[in-house]
């Protein structure tokens, strides 16, 4: 049994009664300041009285409490010794009003008024953070989503754009600079690090890293934390666990850690992070094309769309109802840069016109199905190292046509029905590039 | 004269009324001058709600082209995808009343004493590398079951077709609202100024010959400018109506005529300043074009024999559902944005066991082949194939039941869609529902997240594509919907 704790741990209770006391007879003085009476003279020094005790009571519990620790010492030193002033002062404005000291009654209300309203801001601060009370009106409530984070992906870091919000909601209260619960502040990475009363908090594995274990006690666990409040919800968890697993670093960005689908999911559903890689047209920078060379080209019957709004990098077409020409082909040259959709299917495009469009270098998927390219001229687009997609279908391509495509780095799909490519050139591909889609009809 | 109309056009109805101090006299002599002012739509110049004007995409987009193969009557879950062995445990047993919770029926079921629970009378199997289970009655759609999306978690708020259809075509179920091709053609524009961007055809069930009306309105406009309008293709010898020239009248006559029109049609909107008058002068030129691109690409004569092998021996048949998949992909081919398909005869109350069988004959072939068609022709990279009802039919029997025969009722609580191609992961099922097949488990799906999600792959944001009409700005979505993140690839 540990009485001086019990009796420190009643000072937040006991400390409200003096202050109410107190407020109450300045406001009686303050009110009945032209009509003052010997009855009502007496139940203001009633008052008072208990005001004086209370003050007293509560500043001795509130010794006692600061005995066990854990608060910031500075918040600390000016919270005890404005309560004991108050204290000090309460028992003046009683002698000074029982005696009739005008003067020094006078002087003790307003230091008292002053004095309740400094030592309980402190001591709030040393409770709840000094932070705590103007908080709400910081924050940034404008979005609807708060989570959502508005910054590209690789200068969201792990711990500071995703953990710490979580830390600072639900933990913050009871481990911060003001007050340290088991010695543990979690103000800062720096901190966190350095652990608690029983030492580091993180550990390589993270079932043997307090601060997981810690939040995923049964809830009914005296060591659960938070120990009441708000727990973490799972998805919280989960993320806690990523980021320790990923080496528990202060500035990794979430691009630079390893992820698995539970955290992808989460990052996208809870933080609008989309991590699929993107779309190549929108991961090249380039220069819009001019408006007056787009409107050529559109004259020359080709028709133009930027692919995406976040890219200048365009899709090309000729025209429904415009015959395609070599002619054509030539005039686009002047957007050989831009160009990285090409559509040619069911055109008369030939062997001499693929050799211009190797040229388009940010080409990313080329159509020419259903025209009458040979495996000569196909070798040409042997250098078109960004193409992802490649669509020859009804064409004569044969196995000798795909080593052509061998070369093509980057090639993720490939159209081959209505060709004259083999089954057996079709598994040789397949060996040569796993992980081609070949879609062979 | 211009200005005046145009400010008269620019005028809502709430702020004519707040401001007219003429009072009711002021407002006829608006609508006088000037009729489209009664509507109260709100048509600025640069806002007129011409192709494209919705200022859409808003990101990349996954998808370029929708195929949206509607199965209208509600096709019923439980024979087709959502295999729940359970039903066949406890056939003919009562559902029990925990599950159902006094959730609400039709008119046709309330009144029944007794929900005998019915199993499917037909075999499930699981297919391909994902195993997902398709029932014996759609072995070529379990052919393709690796390239397909599942949800078996979709549910809707109505229990009757009319509204039902209207709220998936529309995101409400009161008529009036604009139908999803004509917000895409209002968002996107065209990519085929020759033919309809937003293209219809209906095809009648073998399993119901009376199937479930369909109305135009469906794809209809609603709200936006005509031109946004579906168009309907007819198996008969016009496939769109009133597009031939009448009797006696050559092309040449025809085209000066337009020419004429044209000019009197300009003058009037010089003077008047009215989007509908633009509308009509494209909607003349477009359908004079289509004189020449309509029969072209409904003749199906040049299409190898090969097709008709892969489509079924129904696709020759004009009209019929093989046939209008031919045709969708045609049209798609020609960068046609929305096509949909309407097939009718899900509704099986009675008879489920034979009529479901017909239907699915109807289907099963058509719609495979159709992926299959795309894919190896390399379209299905940016085109979206969706294939579903309007709501899904009950666990427990409705009307008599005996081994061979039973029926089904609405449930608007859980149903089976799926999507194939552009931006949406193949091979994958999404969402679950109680053994039962009553409520959903996991991962429910709501019409407006169906639509806000298939915006969300032709590079839409659905809550940024808003029409403002009578004073309020409207979406497909309504104030709901959120895209399912997680069937995207
Ligand atoms: C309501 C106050 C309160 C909140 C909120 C709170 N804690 Fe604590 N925490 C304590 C107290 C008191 C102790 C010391 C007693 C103990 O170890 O259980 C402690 C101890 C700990 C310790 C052990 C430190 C050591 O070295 O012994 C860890 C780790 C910890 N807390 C983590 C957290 C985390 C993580 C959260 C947020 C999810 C959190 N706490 C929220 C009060 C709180």
């Amino acid at each position: 049994m540990n009485l001086s704790e019990f009796f420190g741990r009643l000072h937040p209770l006991i400390v409200h009664l003096p202050i109410g006391f107190l407020m109450i007879a300045i406001l009686l003085e303050f009110y009945f300041r032209n009509k003052m009476s010997p009855g009502k003279r007496k139940s203001i020094i009633f008052i008072l009285v208990l005001g004086a005790v209370g003050s007293i009571i509560a500043a001795l519990f509130g010794w006692l409490l600061a005995e066990e620790g854990g608060f910031n010492e500075d918040t600390l030193f000016w919270h005890r010794w404005l309560g004991i002033s108050t204290a000090v002062i309460a028992i003046l404005a009683l002698w000074s009003k029982y005696k009739s000291q005008r003067k020094v009654y006078i002087f003790s209300l307003v230091a008292l008024s002053a004095l309740l309203m400094l030592t309980g801001h402190f001591g709030g601060s040393l409770t709840h953070g000094s932070d705590y009370l103007l908080q709400p009106l910081m924050a940034d409530n404008s979005s609807v989503n708060s989570k959502e984070l508005d910054k590209p992906n690789d200068s969201i870091v792990v711990f500071h754009d995703i953990v710490k919000p979580f830390i600072d909601a639900k933990c913050i209260s009871c481990h911060n600079d003001d007050k340290q619960n088991g010695g543990l502040n979690l103000s800062t990475f720096e901190h966190l690090e350095i652990g608690g009363d029983n030492g580091k908090i993180l550990h390589s594995n993270v079932w043997e890293s307090e601060f997981f274990r810690r939040v995923t006690l049964p809830q009914e666990s005296e060591k659960f934390m938070p120990p009441n409040g708000i727990p973490l919800t799972y998805n919280e968890t989960t993320l806690l666990k990523w980021w320790i697993e990923n080496g528990a670093e202060p500035e990794t960005s979430i691009i630079d850690s390893k992820l698995n689908d539970a955290v992808k999911n989460i990052l996208l559903n809870e933080y609008n992070i989309d991590l699929t890689p993107k779309p190549f047209a929108e991961s090249i920078t380039l220069q819009a094309l001019s408006e007056t060379v787009i409107s050529n080209l559109e004259n020359k019957g080709w028709s133009i769309s930027v692919v995406s709004p976040n890219s200048n990098l365009l899709d090309a077409s000729p025209k429904n109802g415009v015959k395609f020409t070599s002619e054509m082909l030539k005039d686009l040259l002047a957007a050989k840069k831009h160009i990285t959709w090409l559509k040619l299917g069911n055109t008369s495009v030939n062997n001499e016109d693929l050799k211009r469009i190797s040229q388009f270098e940010n080409l990313t998927d080329l159509r020419l199905n259903d025209t009458k390219i040979t495996d000569e001229g196909l070798s040409h687009i042997s250098k078109l190292n960004n193409l992802e997609a490649l669509n020859i279908y009804d064409t004569t391509i044969s196995d000798e046509g795909l080593n052509a495509i061998k070369a093509l780095k980057k090639l993720k799909r490939i159209y081959l029905w209505k060709t004259k490519v083999t089954p057996s050139g079709i598994s040789e591909l397949q060996d040569n590039k796993p992980k081609l889609t070949i879609i062979s009809g | 004269m211009k200005e005046l109309n145009e400010h008269l056009l620019n005028y809502t109805r709430r702020e004519f009324l707040s401001k007219a101090s003429l009072g009711l006299g002021g407002i006829a002599l608006a609508s006088l001058l000037n009729p489209g002012s009664m509507y109260g739509s709100n048509l600025m110049k640069d806002e007129n709600g011409l192709i494209g004007t919705g200022k859409a995409p808003h990101f990349a987009p996954k998808a370029k082209r929708v195929i949206y193969l509607f199965q209208s009557g509600a096709p019923s879950q439980f024979e087709l995808f959502d295999y729940k062995p359970l039903l066949n445990k406890m056939d003919g047993k009562d559902l029990p009343d925990s599950v159902r919770q006094g959730q609400r029926l039709t008119g046709m079921t309330s009144g029944q004493r007794k929900f005998p629970l019915v199993g499917s009378r037909f075999n499930f199997k699981q297919h391909g590398q994902s195993g997902a289970y398709v029932s014996e009655l759609l072995p070529h759609i379990g052919g393709i079951a690796d390239d397909l999306c599942f949800i078996k978690s979709m549910h809707t708020e109505a229990i009757n077709h009319d509204p039902a259809v209207t709220f998936f075509q529309t995101g409400s179920q009161q008529p009036g609202r604009p139908s999803i091709g004509s917000w895409l053609s209002y968002g996107l524009g065209s990519d085929n100024e020759n033919l309809p961007n937003f293209s219809v055809m209906l095809s009648r069930g073998s399993g119901l010959k009376t199937g479930q009306p369909l109305y135009s309105r469906l794809w209809g406009n609603g709200f936006l400018p005509s031109l946004h309008q579906g168009v309907q293709f007819r198996s008969a010898k016009d496939p769109v109506l009133y597009l031939n020239n009448p009797e006696g009248m050559s092309s040449l006559n025809k085209r000066n005529l337009l020419d004429h029109l044209g000019k009197l049609n300009e003058m009037q909107y010089e003077a008047m300043g009215d989007p509908e008058i633009a509308t009509r002068i494209s909607q003349y030129e477009m359908s004079y074009r289509m004189q020449t691109s309509v029969p072209e690409v409904v003749d199906l004569s040049d299409e190898p024999e090969e097709t008709f092998e892969l489509y079924g021996p129904e696709s020759k048949i004009p009209g019929t559902y093989a046939a209008n998949c031919v045709l969708a992909r045609r049209l798609i081919e020609k960068d046609v944005k929305f096509v949909q398909l309407y097939h009718m005869g899900w509704d099986q109350h009675q008879n489920l066991p034979t009529a479901i069988q017909g239907q699915c004959r109807d289907v099963d072939q058509p719609s495979a082949a159709l992926v299959k068609d795309l894919k190896r022709r390399g379209l299905l990279e940016d085109t979206l194939v969706i294939w579903g009802g309007e709501f899904g039919r009950t666990a427990y029997n409705q009307g008599k039941m005996t081994k061979e025969t039973y029926g089904r009722d609405h449930h608007p609580r859980c149903f089976t869609i799926w999507m194939a191609g552009a931006g949406v992961k193949p091979g994958m099922t999404y969402g679950a529902t109680d053994d039962f097949g009553y409520n959903i488990s996991e991962n429910p799906v709501h019409v407006h997240d169906f639509q806000a999600t298939l915006m969300h792959l032709l590079g839409i944001d659905h809550e940024k594509l808003v029409f403002k009409h009578q004073g309020r700005r409207f979406r497909l979505t309504d104030v709901h919907g959120h895209v399912v993140k997680d069937i995207l690839s």
